[in-house]
């Protein structure tokens, strides 16, 4: 009897431990099955969010914001697919953290061209500092850049300086590599003329010279992406000028 | 076995009785305004938290009159289930029943086959009529995949019947009615939550917690879930609601083996 009684106890003891087995198994694939089925996305986030009160809808966003951001960095192999997701993530957390993410990527990446904005970021802020970038650096990570990464970079670098820095000699030391090289489109022409007017400016006759030959071979050359073509139009003077007719223009 | 199927007899033999045979009459009469009743289906934009609980985008489509059908016999799972071990034990039955020799498994397990089977019993009596009635109506057969793939739904009646027989277990009749359709209810709100929970990121850590919470509670979306059969999401599902039905009962045995039967 007692024999009995200890072979129905294991049995059910083994019968028990299949079915929760069983249950975990099968569980498990009917989950995936409806999390993933094929081509239709399910629950949609945007749909539950908008039902939450508006106080907390937002910070429910950014929590998820932020985690999917984390979770993306977690799986994330190559260098500028992590460079580009912290950067977002820490922009997510606050202008501090955003400041520090770019001094670690400048340390770490610093032959990365997805660094740009932590380049820009550092660029002549606060000379002296270890973080800060100097002119000459910011030109030598221009220079591993492909178009139009590098026209870019050019443009936001001398945004960044205008910021910076009032003092057009600044400026002007930034483009001044430009005369060194060759233009090979015509998206340049905008540096080759803010060039011409800051070496106006500073009294540098020779640099607005070569500056004016490039500016006009820019006018020779085709644009690197049409949809430029639009926004790299040469600007009037603003000088009185003739108009075609002969007639002054006023202004 | 016998002895099993001498409480099940027991059991069963109640449909004799004039509520039971009036609620097949229900049965029947359900089945037949049922039967022209569209397939299941939900938009992402309407129901889009259902549609991302319920997938119905495959397989043989789901009749939302089988749905009803399947919920009125859910009904008569829980009504059943959950009334009748308290009513033998506040009727002495049980003492008489167990006097004999038949142990108290063997009284649950027959007790559980009862009650599955007058609901089956309802399930097949309403299924019948509506596919007669859409005979009727339309000169048509449902295609049979389509009429197969309803019969599926059957498979969320076991571990509900099984619950119920659990809860019984401990509980009086209403009490037993009241706590299985909490937990019924429950389930459903949990298990949403858990699949809403597994979409959002992992970072947010929450996937874990709620998952742990979830496993107490049976998802019953997933018999409204539309397959191709046969297949592996068949295959699961039918262990899923065996595995179910077989942990309930042996909860319900083993607080048979230890209660008081006065």
């Amino acid at each position: 009897m007692v024999r009995y009684l200890q072979f129905r106890r294991k049995a059910a003891i083994i019968i028990l431990i299949a079915a929760f087995v069983a249950y975990f198994c099968s569980e498990a694939v009917l989950r995936q099955f409806v999390l993933h089925r094929a081509g239709t996305q399910s629950i949609s986030l945007d749909h539950v969010l908008s039902r939450l009160p508006e106080r907390i809808r937002a910070a429910a966003r950014k929590k998820i914001t932020i985690a999917e951001l984390k979770d993306a960095l977690s799986s994330a192999t190559d260098d500028g697919q992590i460079i580009n997701l912290s950067i977002a993530l820490a922009r997510e957390y606050g202008k501090q953290e955003l400041a520090a993410k770019y001094a670690e990527i400048i340390r770490k990446y610093p032959k990365a061209p997805e660094a740009l904005p932590a380049f820009t970021y550092y660029l002549m802020v606060s000379p002296g500092s270890p973080n800060s970038v100097s002119l000459d650096r910011y030109h030598k990570f221009l220079a591993i850049l492909d178009e139009p990464d590098r026209f870019f970079a050019w443009g936001s670098g001398l945004t960044k300086i205008k910021s910076v820095s009032e003092n057009p000699r600044d400026q002007l030391n930034y483009l001044l590599p430009l005369l060194q090289q060759q233009p090979k489109y015509r998206e340049y022409q905008m540096f080759y003329l803010a060039l011409t007017e800051l070496a106006f400016q500073e009294d540098e006759t020779d640099i607005e010279q070569r500056a004016r030959v490039l500016d006009e071979k820019c006018e020779q050359l085709p644009y690197y992406d049409k949809r430029n073509a639009p926004k790299v139009t040469k600007p009037a003077p603003k000088a009185s000028t003739k108009a075609k007719s002969g007639k002054k223009v006023d202004n | 076995m016998q002895k099993i199927l001498a409480v099940f007899e027991m059991t069963v033999k109640k449909v004799k009785e004039p509520a039971f045979s009036l609620l097949f009459v229900i049965a029947a009469v359900v089945g037949s305004c049922v039967s022209d009743m569209e397939s299941l289906s939900f938009s992402s934009q309407e129901n889009s938290l259902l549609f991302g609980l319920v997938s119905l985008e495959q397989g043989p489509p789901l009749l939302a009159g089988f749905v009803i059908i399947l919920f009125m016999s859910l009904i008569v799972a829980i009504f059943a289930g959950a009334t009748d071990i308290p009513k033998d034990i506040q009727s002495r039955m049980i003492v008489m029943v167990l006097g004999k020799p038949v142990s108290r498994m063997e009284y649950l397990i027959g007790k559980y086959l009862g009650i599955v089977s007058i609901c089956l019993v309802f399930f097949i009596i309403a299924a019948m009529s509506a596919g007669v009635a859409h005979y009727v109506k339309t000169q048509e057969f449902f295609p049979l995949s389509v009429f197969a793939r309803q019969f599926f739904l059957l498979l969320a009646v076991f571990p509900v019947a099984a619950v119920a027989t659990m809860i019984s277990t401990f509980f009086g009749d209403i009490s037993a009615m009241i706590v299985t359709a909490s937990y019924l209810f429950i389930s459903l709100i949990v298990t949403a939550v858990a699949v809403f929970v597994d979409m959002l990121p992992r970072s947010l850590g929450l996937g874990s917690p709620v998952n742990i919470i979830a496993y107490f509670f049976p998802n019953f979306f997933f018999f409204f879930n539309s397959f191709k059969f046969p297949g592996i999401v068949l295959g699961a599902l039918i262990v899923y609601s065996l595995a179910l039905t077989v942990i309930f009962l042996i909860i319900a045995a083993i607080r048979m083996q230890h209660r008081d039967m006065i």
